[in-house]
């Protein structure tokens, strides 16, 4: 076993360097000297997300909105990776500063938080396949239509009132564009910025003139923080005054008349003959290079992204299945020798564990115990709710072990005078492991999918690297290798110390019959 | 010594024993023999301490169990773990430590429940293992071994603990025919160690060899005496129908 400590002991030495970075990405707890804005580069151009052509850094036109803004403030902006949906409960638990990121402008969004000035307006838009003679050419022609658009977006109500049969879809852009082409949805509702960047890219699609309804965008404070919303709002009508707004617009080309209604700025068109980073997005993404060409130029500049990635989950897994085999056996021994109330107590235990899904048992570690006075860093809530989760499956596991052993051999411990503890630990856990190892090592694979779960709550660990950058570089399929790659390369070796350790002990309790 | 006065225990409704009540001197060879549902076992567990019972005592040397009756629970539960110190028992079907070696067997109690140091408790070990015939086998596993030497273990497993006296519940049934000749070889080997033994058994012909048989039926003693006078001459109903079905 001493391979496998020293495994053990140079992935946790690794994983703490790395977790530190990402602790120092994602907790952040001083205001200091930064403006941390909440974001989810999941959702891709032209917002916020990886340059395709070098993804070590953010690109996007509310990566420069967030730099000027916290320019104008004083301080240096630091984005805190959330996932969309969530922005705003992450905002409200204090996981940053501010939450900018295509963040509509609509009144049920005030009771959860206070709205900026909008920085930016744009038309919603439609976009149909080419040439498709009975596609839905307007918000009338929707009704009873299959139309995909982004969850909790307003593209969704517009659509929702008008009848449609609305698709949302949580993966990103690429994959609401992907099905429209495949011809699963009839249409697609996005806002104009989505629709340049992805559907207007795509040679077989056709972006529908007419009107649709305008969305705008705005910045989001938390409730009461009433001096920083101040703040931002002259911020923003000072960036709009003196044109910074626009320069960053039309180099994204996304200068239109209605931010230009909004900023008050007479000149609805834009002065620039090309929009440099929209080419730029173009060249990087229009067309794929081969696979063998993507492996060998564009994958080995993603693989320290990847490797952090996928030492946080390492990382994550390993400590949260070490709480859960520690917890698993407290409730397992409750359950098998305890008395009559403690086993009880045990077993109402795990069943509400294993009754609730772990997404659901998340979002209460890490949103509702912070009403009760409890707010965890995100790391801790993640390995708190795997923990907790996996715990009961682990009982469950070496409750069945412990009574694989015949009651024969505890009594045989009891006659020869060993305590009721001593037995426990001496002669029937041992035995019980063999038969709780193999569902363990499962376990443990499971677990390290699972993880993935706490990119919910702005930890960014394998699965969410993947995501990322899929949606940066629109190559979902090669990546997707690499990233099953990953998942692979720290599964296995457990897998295999797992059937090394089984092979062991099956030597030694092979039977002379057999 | 061990003395046994007028036992009782009842399940529920069913009286397994019905005051049973018997003495075997030190370093003696007893026998009880009974059909199946006579009380052997009851009688067994209770003597290990695996059961309580209604009435009635067993003692060992200084060591007194009294029953539910007339003891309470904690003063009770100290006699017994007094008591397992000083009666071993050889399971029917050995019950050995799968995961243990023959040595660690032998080993475990002696170090965690008796406190002797690792090294007291395995040079104990050893000499027991020498003594059954079975030093060789100190390092192997307890599913390589044949039947008769898991029984052996099984028996240095029990005598590591010293006890004063050792009970074996059936030492014959999970043996083949050919190996139960041997049981009477090894009883005879632990007899020079001094220890009382006591054989709970079916098998009239193991019991033949005994110094002292008892004669168990629906949960009593109804015969004792020398095996060759009760075996050559029952008095009871009992006897009678053993050695007619028990040879």
């Amino acid at each position: 076993m001493t391979f496998a400590r020293r495994i053990f002991c140079a992935v946790v030495l690794a994983s703490c360097a790395v977790v530190g970075d990402a602790r120092a990405d994602n907790a952040g707890a001083s205001r200091g000297r930064e403006l941390r804005w909440g974001v989810d580069v999941q959702g891709g151009a032209p917002y916020a997300f990886q340059n395709p052509t070098d993804p070590n850094h953010l690109i996007g036109f509310e990566v420069e909105l967030a730099d000027a803004i916290a320019a104008r403030l004083g301080l240096r902006a630091r984005p805190v990776l959330g996932q969309w949906e969530s922005l705003l409960e992450l905002l409200a638990r204090g996981d940053f500063d501010v939450a900018l990121n295509g963040i509509e402008v609509t009144d049920d969004k005030k009771r959860v938080c206070q709205l900026s000035h909008a920085y930016y307006a744009a038309p919603e838009q439609l976009t149909i396949r080419r040439g498709d003679a009975g596609a839905p050419r307007s918000l009338d022609a929707v009704r009873g239509r299959r139309v995909g658009t982004l969850p909790g977006s307003l593209a969704e109500r517009i659509l929702r009132r008008s009848g449609a049969d609305v698709r949302t879809y949580e993966s990103g852009q690429d994959a609401i564009y992907a099905d429209l082409e495949l011809g699963r949805t009839d249409a697609v509702l996005l806002d104009a910025p989505a629709t340049l960047y992805y559907g207007a890219l795509q040679p077989d699609l056709e972006v529908v003139d007419g009107d649709f309804g305008e969305v705008r965008y705005a910045v989001a404070v938390r409730l009461g923080d009433d001096s920083l919303l101040t703040a931002v709002d002259s911020a923003i009508d000072a960036l709009g005054r003196d044109g910074t707004l626009r320069r960053i617009y039309e180099r994204w080309g996304l200068w239109n008349p209605h931010t230009a209604k909004l900023l008050g700025d007479g000149r609805p068109t834009s002065s620039l003959a090309i929009a440099t980073e929209l080419e730029a997005w173009r060249a990087a993404v229009g067309r794929q290079p081969p696979f063998w060409t993507r492996v060998r130029t564009r994958y080995p500049q993603l693989m320290p992204m990847f490797a952090r990635g996928a030492a946080v989950t390492l990382l994550l897994s390993l400590v949260a299945m070490a709480s859960a085999v520690a917890l698993g056996i407290v409730l397992a021994v409750g359950r098998s020798f305890g008395a009559r109330p403690i086993r009880w107590l045990c077993l109402a235990i795990i069943e509400v564990i294993r009754g609730t899904p772990l997404f659901v048992q998340l979002i209460v570690v890490y949103f509702g115990l912070p009403e009760l006075g409890l707010k965890l860093p995100p790391f801790v809530a993640g390995w708190l709710a795997l923990s907790i989760n996996y715990a009961a499956a682990e009982a469950e596991n070496y409750r069945a072990g412990f009574a694989s052993v015949p009651a024969g051999q505890q009594e045989a411990a009891w006659s020869l005078g060993l305590t009721r503890w001593q037995t426990i630990v001496h002669v029937v856990a041992p035995q019980a492991l063999r038969v709780a190892l193999p569902p363990m090592t499962n376990d443990f694979i499971a677990l390290l999918k699972d993880s993935s779960l706490v990119a919910l709550v702005t930890i960014t660990e394998l699965t969410k690297t993947y995501l990322n950058l899929a949606s940066a570089t629109r190559d979902h399929l090669g990546l997707g290798v690499v990233v099953a790659g990953w998942y692979l390369l720290i599964g296995l070796p457990f897998a295999q110390l797992a059937r090394r350790a089984e092979q062991r002990m099956a030597r030694r309790l092979r039977s002379v019959a057999s | 010594m061990i003395r046994v006065t007028d036992l009782e225990k009842r399940y529920g409704a069913t009286a397994a024993l019905r005051g049973v009540s018997f003495e075997v001197a030190e370093g003696r060879l007893a026998a009880i023999v009974g059909k199946s549902g006579a009380g052997k076992s009851t009688l067994l567990r209770c003597l290990i301490g695996l059961e309580t019972f209604d009435r009635g005592s067993i003692r060992v040397g200084d060591v007194e169990v009294l029953s539910t009756m007339e003891s309470t629970r904690r003063g009770r539960a100290a006699a017994t773990h007094a008591l397992r110190g000083r009666i071993g028992l050889v399971f029917q079907s050995f019950e050995l430590f799968p995961h243990l070696t023959v040595l660690d067997n032998c080993t475990l109690a002696p170090i965690r429940a008796a406190g002797l140091t690792p090294a007291a408790a395995r040079s104990r070990a050893e000499e027991l293992l020498a003594q059954l015939g079975i030093a060789d086998k100190a390092t192997s596993y307890p599913d390589h071994l044949s039947g008769g030497q898991r029984q052996r273990v099984a028996i240095a497993r029990a005598l590591a603990m010293e006890p004063r006296v050792l009970l074996y519940d059936e030492p014959t049934s999970a043996l083949d025919p050919a190996l139960r000749a041997g049981v009477r070889e090894t009883l005879e080997r632990v007899r020079s160690t001094g220890v009382t033994q006591i054989l709970v058994t079916h098998d009239v012909a193991i019991a033949r060899g005994c110094e002292q048989l008892f004669v168990m039926d629906d949960g009593r003693i109804v015969e004792e005496g020398a095996p060759e006078a009760v075996l050559t001459a029952p008095q009871s109903d009992a006897s009678k129908r053993l050695l007619v079905h028990g040879r």
